[in-house]
């Protein structure tokens, strides 16, 4: 069993986007359980400054969500929106900026929030529409697109609908537009919309109302939701056994999402699956910078797209997947040439374990053999503390044990 | 920015990084396609190294005209993401309708190269015209989308039709074909994470974020100590035993420091006079990847501009014209300085044409057929058949006249020499005149 400083590193690593230097150290003595206790009672983040919803403040946007995730207090309300923007997907470049600082608002306000209620609301988003193509969609006619991936990608997963439930979906959730004369807000023309009941996964329909009960009352919701966000917080995908009784937790909570993620942190395999999942570049960058002491340039959206992940921007549809990808020799390229770019110009504190401090700074407690091999072996190669400080830093990033988390 | 990035001899570096970070800006979607959540096969270098085994089928390309070092062909795609108008590349000057269709987006007869009485360059295209620019026209597809993303994915895929069951690149394929399984990488993307149309079933096919990385992380520099201890550990990381995931991080590190000695070992090109854009960038790599003669046969470079042009189209498009001429100019000649002008075939794509009609704003929505321009042995002037302007879609849109399909074909088959069913779905007929014998 590893020790209380790594399994808390480990926490702040999957519920935030740290840890930055000094926190697992601050949380150690109290122990394991107490950190956990506490990131799951910790209040969400309230956002400073207001939301950028100008038509030109496509990187503004961009930059401010960022500046919300190097807080040192973003935690788990703020992981949990991150997941659902990667989840219920939506993007800047079909939907324009306003209509993403709106949804972003929603999923800020049910990220832990009630499930019902959250695809109730996204569904008639107004860059959901946009995005999914709901807006001005008729009955006589109807566009399949965000029926389909309702079922497929956010809701149920594939196997548990019926062609027909695509098409009946689509006809039930017509008539939805967005009024670009009255500031983009979302409206209802009831005679674009559905004029009768159709037959829906088992139950009939004849509203967007409906198809979203329909969907959430699902034998496969809360089993689909589960398996996601366990996938998401350790790693690898539920066993059977544990992937229905984390289904059972949320069913019985009334599709909360909060009693979820707690059963899912609580369970006893997250501390087993450390070091299993890949830092997505957003997470990595956030991290990065704490270590570094950097402090974030603006216009960090083309940054962002020389490492492939931009937020607002995701690249289709399925969001960002939890894959190898983000280890590939390409993101190993642009994070060392980051890395070097930004490794600070400060002083080791202990002139006796230098590449220990630079490893504690960047949480890496239980860093592999390989590693601390090379790392020593650096230091040894370098005189002046100065440079041994910033060379150190830039390779704690690169290292292929901070690529993980 | 930190104050300390200046702090040692990588100026170029750090300057060229916020251009080179701008390509691959296009590559979303969403839309109606369903894509997996694991990609099909990784796009990494080296991602079949181990297991390929598939044999190359290079045998079949017929042999270069005028050959390279190793006498293999090449291939450089230039992407225009966004959706190109082909009506203001080659002007349909002289058909009937023109002028009424693009009201205000028609470009003036004194601004257009003649190339018959129907059709002409666009003005800014001067040196890529005196180069032997090959044009073919009315390149599409019958049932075309108006999605940016459903189209890019066709054409990434080599796809007509759309749908998920494809899911490895037409360029990734390509590689597959006409690679050596053994090289670090046959097919190359200047630009971030993986490119859709590169994702190959066993050919090592590789994404370079920055064009400079290899100074960073190959350049011998043995007086700078850090530099030297930066690049010697981050060679050691990509070494050792550890489970799981780790094993794959530590894979990723050795094949960027390996690739990057391919990029380090390179020339530094200094006599080329390549403009600064991403697209400049881009073909100033690519040309001198493809002198290396190191087993990569195929590059694609986005062009970094925005083609989406439903605004200001005259003035944005002459623009993007401009920026095309220069670079490609640029890269033809260097081709040339370098004895590979036989022997590398350059093509354009670009997911949809735009509207016939031009809108309100001075602009052009969404169209559909558009045209696709080749470069190096090719067949100067135009090909193919231009759709009537009098006989649109059902859109008010230029009907395809031949399928991308067919424009990937005459790549694969007539410069490759590999035939069009083994990497396209549909297959398709080559469009024949357009290479040069």
């Amino acid at each position: 069993m590893a020790d209380a400083q790594s399994l808390i590193a480990h926490l702040l690593r999957r519920t935030g986007f740290g840890p930055r230097p000094g926190q697992v150290e601050a949380l150690t003595p109290a122990g394991y359980g107490a950190a956990l206790d506490g990131v799951l009672a910790a209040a969400p983040r309230t956002p400073s400054k207001p939301l950028p919803t100008k038509d030109d403040d496509y990187d503004k946007l961009i930059d401010w969500w960022l500046d919300l995730l190097n807080d040192p207090n973003a935690g788990l309300h703020e992981k949990m929106v991150w997941f659902w923007h990667g989840h219920l997907t939506s993007s800047i470049d079909k939907s324009g900026v306003a209509l993403m600082a709106r949804q972003h608002e929603t999923l800020r306000k049910y990220a832990l929030g009630n499930a019902r209620q959250l695809f109730q609301a996204i569904t008639i988003d107004g860059a959901m529409l946009s995005w999914l193509d709901g807006d001005g969609s008729e009955s006589e006619g109807p566009n399949e697109n965000y029926s389909r991936e309702l079922m497929e990608l956010f809701a149920l997963g594939v196997g548990n609908y019926t062609e027909d439930d695509v098409k009946h979906g689509a006809y039930a959730l017509s008539g939805w537009v967005i009024d670009d004369e009255r500031d983009n807000r979302v409206g209802f023309h009831s005679e674009a919309g559905p004029q009768k009941s159709v037959s829906y996964l088992g139950t009939t329909v004849s509203s967007a109302r409906e198809v979203v009960d329909a969907v959430c009352s699902h034998d496969k919701f809360a089993l689909h939701l589960a398996g996601r966000l366990y996938r998401f917080f350790h790693g690898v995908p539920p066993t059977p056994a544990v992937h229905e009784e984390l289904a059972a937790v949320m069913r019985r909570a009334n599709l909360e999402i909060a009693p979820l993620v707690e059963a899912i942190l609580r369970h006893p395999t997250f501390t087993e699956h450390r070091m299993n999942r890949p830092r997505l570049p957003v997470e990595w960058l956030v991290a990065a910078d704490a270590v570094l002491d950097v402090r974030p340039s603006d216009n960090r959206r083309y940054l962002l797209e020389s490492m492939g992940q931009v937020p607002f921007d995701p690249p289709n549809v399925a969001g960002w997947p939890i894959a190898p990808r983000w280890l590939s020799a390409a993101s190993v390229m642009s994070r060392t040439a980051y890395a070097w770019e930004h490794s600070r110009d400060t002083e080791v504190v202990s002139v006796a374990d230098p590449v220990g401090w630079v490893l504690a700074r960047a949480s890496l407690f239980e860093v592999s053999a390989a590693t601390k091999a090379a790392l020593d072996k650096a230091a040894r190669s370098i005189e002046g503390r100065r440079d041994l400080a910033t060379l150190l830093h830039a390779l704690v990033v690169s290292s292929p044990d901070f690529a993980l988390c | 920015m930190n104050s300390n990035v200046d702090r040692r001899h990588f100026l170029r570096l750090a300057a060229a990084g916020s251009t080179a970070a701008i390509v691959g800006a296009c590559a979303s979607g969403g839309s109606s396609t369903s894509p997996a959540t694991d990609e099909p096969s990784s796009t990494s270098a080296g991602a079949a190294t181990d297991g390929g085994t598939s044999a190359p089928t290079n045998s079949q390309a017929p042999a270069a005209s005028k050959a390279s070092k190793s006498g293999e062909r090449r291939l450089v795609v230039i992407e225009m993401s966004g959706g190109n108008d082909g009506m203001s590349t080659l002007v349909p000057y002289g058909m009937p309708g023109y002028r009424d269709l693009r009201k205000r987006t028609a470009i003036d007869t004194k601004d257009i190269i003649r190339i018959n009485d129907e059709v002409g360059l666009h003005k800014n295209l001067a040196r890529l015209h005196k180069q032997g620019l090959a044009v073919l026209m009315g390149v599409g597809t019958p049932k075309p989308d108006g999605s940016h993303f459903e189209m890019m994915d066709r054409w990434w895929k080599g796809n007509p039709a759309g749908g998920n069951t494809v899911t490895t690149g037409f360029l990734g394929r390509l590689a597959d074909a006409i690679g050596d399984p053994g090289a670090r990488a046959v097919a190359v993307s200047i630009g971030s994470g993986s490119h859709p149309s590169m994702v190959s079933r066993s050919a090592p096919t590789m994404s370079i974020p920055r064009a400079d990385i290899g100074d960073l992380l190959a350049a011998a520099r043995p007086d700078d100590k850090m530099l030297t201890a930066f690049q010697t550990t981050l060679r050691e990381f990509g070494v050792g035993n550890d489970p799981g995931l780790m094993t794959v991080a530590r894979k990723g590190t050795a094949d960027a420091m390996r690739f990057a000695q391919t990029l380090g070992g390179l020339d530094d090109a200094d006599n080329s006079k390549y403009p600064g854009s991403t697209l400049g960038e881009g073909l100033r790599l690519a040309a001198r990847l493809l002198d290396a003669d190191n087993g990569v046969r195929i590059i694609h470079v986005p062009f970094g501009g925005d083609f989406d042009t439903h605004d200001d189209h005259i003035g944005r498009h002459a623009d993007l014209m401009s920026q095309l001429d220069e670079a490609l100019d640029e890269f033809l000649k260097d081709l040339k300085r370098r004895d590979l002008d036989g022997s590398v075939l350059v093509a354009t794509t670009s997911e949809f044409g735009r509207t016939a009609k031009d809108n309100g704003s001075a602009g052009l929505d969404h169209g559909a057929a558009s045209v696709a321009l080749l470069a190096g042995p090719v067949k100067a002037g135009v090909h193919g058949e231009h759709g009537a302007l009098t006989n649109l879609d059902d859109r008010d849109n230029l009907r395809a006249t031949v399928g991308f399909e067919s424009y990937y074909a005459t790549i694969a088959e007539g410069w490759f020499g590999v035939p069009a069913t083994d990497v396209l779905p549909t297959g398709a007929a080559v469009v024949g005149g357009v290479l040069k014998a």
